[in-house]
């Protein structure tokens, strides 16, 4: 991965941390995936805030 | 000591905002002498206040100690058994312990299979509207209030036939918990209100028990962790059978009305949002901000807290103004506009920390499902008042009525 694939991204609403390195199994997102790689309608696994309430790290 | 922002006055009531304006710009962190306590304005002191351990939540003790002895004392008393055991009312351990019952069923991807249910329900509550097109009609009687108060029901495996009364009770618990001004009664009502609904939620505990099903309420009773305590008592249960009632009725009432209202003031954004669907993500954050369901938090030192160029002392209250942080310029561009398609939004409508809204990801189900339905079915929405009537209570943001009308839709 790039240095900006890498980036960790951080949720605005929780803090739930989304780190491409361990990916998001329990949604059947494989470790590798960067966070702009997730699917549009993915939402914050803990709060349920929609994808665009990330912010990079 | 700082001047007395008044938030208790009829302009105030009906619109904070100019007093938020104020607080942020000349004093965001002062004492209130007639509140008797801080209050928070900014966004990152009230983020602070909201998750610091430093600041503690148990405030039904301090306050039936504080009224022993009056002519209430036996009823608060009583009132604090059931609602001191609300897991928002308590700190760690206490807190940990109830809400690992619900953090799982409670997640993201297990509300999301009940977005057909909630789909189901919205459309219930739209044909019930839909006779009233082209007559003013409260929309909060109308739909705001009825559709969560429905989906609660379903949540705790409740007869829809039920539900009326179970709002009835949440809205007198209501004038208790969020300390109504306007109401002489509100010991009464609400001291009435859960002792009914206790004798109530026996009778479903017991009958789960006795049939199992596929719902919260069997996952609370059959919970158990040897680890944290064992089993929850029946106690704990209907404790917290009464916070889903209470906490997942009227903020969501409120999230829909509010957020139809900034809608109505805002008609660009709401023909945007009905030739779109795809923004109701975005745009239910937005409400969330603008207009949040929760006005105040309230909080008590543990010990001494610096903050801004003060020290809040061991003992003291504090009242964080969630709405007030969310109009916070250094942490929101164009803070008093409303944006549905604002880029990022990290409003702490829900809160912050170990405290955050458990049901969070319900209620924006809720919303998305709430809206979508309504601009499917409905159009040409217009407000049907000069005078807006906003609910007397110090700690949420909610109306009274909200007039309006509408049309069906010819597509």
């Amino acid at each position: 991965m790039t240095e900006a694939e890498d980036s960790i991204w951080h949720c605005l609403s929780c803090g739930h941390i989304y780190d491409p390195k361990l990916g998001a199994p329990e949604d059947g997102i494989p470790p590798g995936t960067p966070f702009e790689g997730l699917p549009g309608n993915w939402t914050c696994p803990e709060c349920g805030v929609h994808k665009g309430n990330y912010a990079r790290r | 000591m700082a001047e007395d922002f008044d938030l208790t006055t009829a302009d105030a009531i009906l619109d904070p905002t100019p007093i938020f304006a104020a607080m942020l710009q000349r004093e965001p962190v002062h004492y209130s002498p007639s509140l008797k306590s801080w209050v928070i304005a900014d966004y990152d002191n009230v983020k602070l206040a909201l998750s610091d351990p430093r600041f503690s939540v148990e405030k039904m003790s301090p306050f039936a100690d504080h009224m022993a002895g009056g002519a209430d004392a036996h009823k608060i008393r009583e009132l604090t058994r059931v609602l001191g055991g609300w897991m928002v009312f308590k700190d760690p351990p206490a807190h940990s312990r109830l809400r690992q019952v619900l953090q799982q069923p409670f997640k993201p991807r297990e509300m999301e299979k009940l977005r057909p249910a909630i789909i189901d329900i919205a459309e219930e509550v739209i044909a019930e509207m839909a006779p009233k097109a082209g007559q003013v009609v409260d929309f909060i009687a109308a739909f705001a209030n009825p559709l969560p108060a429905r989906v609660i029901g379903t949540l705790i495996g409740v007869d829809v036939a039920m539900v009326p009364q179970l709002t009835a009770w949440s809205l007198d618990i209501a004038k208790f918990v969020f300390s109504a001004r306007d109401t002489p009664d509100k010991y009464d009502r609400a001291y009435r209100a859960v002792m009914d609904i206790e004798v109530f939620y026996r009778q479903v505990i017991a009958d789960h028990r006795a049939r199992p099903r596929d719902d919260m309420l069997s996952h609370m009773i059959a919970y158990h962790d040897d680890d944290d305590g064992g089993p929850l008592t029946d106690d704990e249960i209907v404790s917290m059978l009464v916070l889903f009632l209470f906490a997942g009725h009227e903020t969501t009432t409120n999230l829909i009305a509010n957020g139809l209202l900034a809608l109505l003031q805002n008609p660009r954004q709401m023909a945007q949002l009905q030739s779109n669907d795809a923004l109701l993500p975005s745009a239910i954050e937005e409400f969330l901000r603008f207009q949040g369901p929760v006005q105040t938090v309230v909080r008590i030192a543990k010990e001494d807290v610096p903050m801004a160029n003060i020290t809040i002392s061991a003992g003291d209250r504090v009242f964080g103004l969630l709405n007030a942080s969310h109009r916070d310029p250094s942490m929101f561009d164009n803070a008093d506009a409303v944006d549905i398609q604002r880029a990022q939004n990290p409003h702490v409508a829900f809160g912050f920390g170990i405290h955050m809204c458990i049901g969070a990801p319900l209620a924006r189900i809720e919303g998305q499902e709430a809206f979508r339905a309504l601009l499917r079915h409905f159009d040409n929405f217009k407000l049907e008042t000069t005078a807006l009537t906003w609910r007397d209570d110090f700690v949420t943001r909610g109306l009274e009525t909200l007039p309006i009308s509408f049309q069906q839709r010819i597509d």
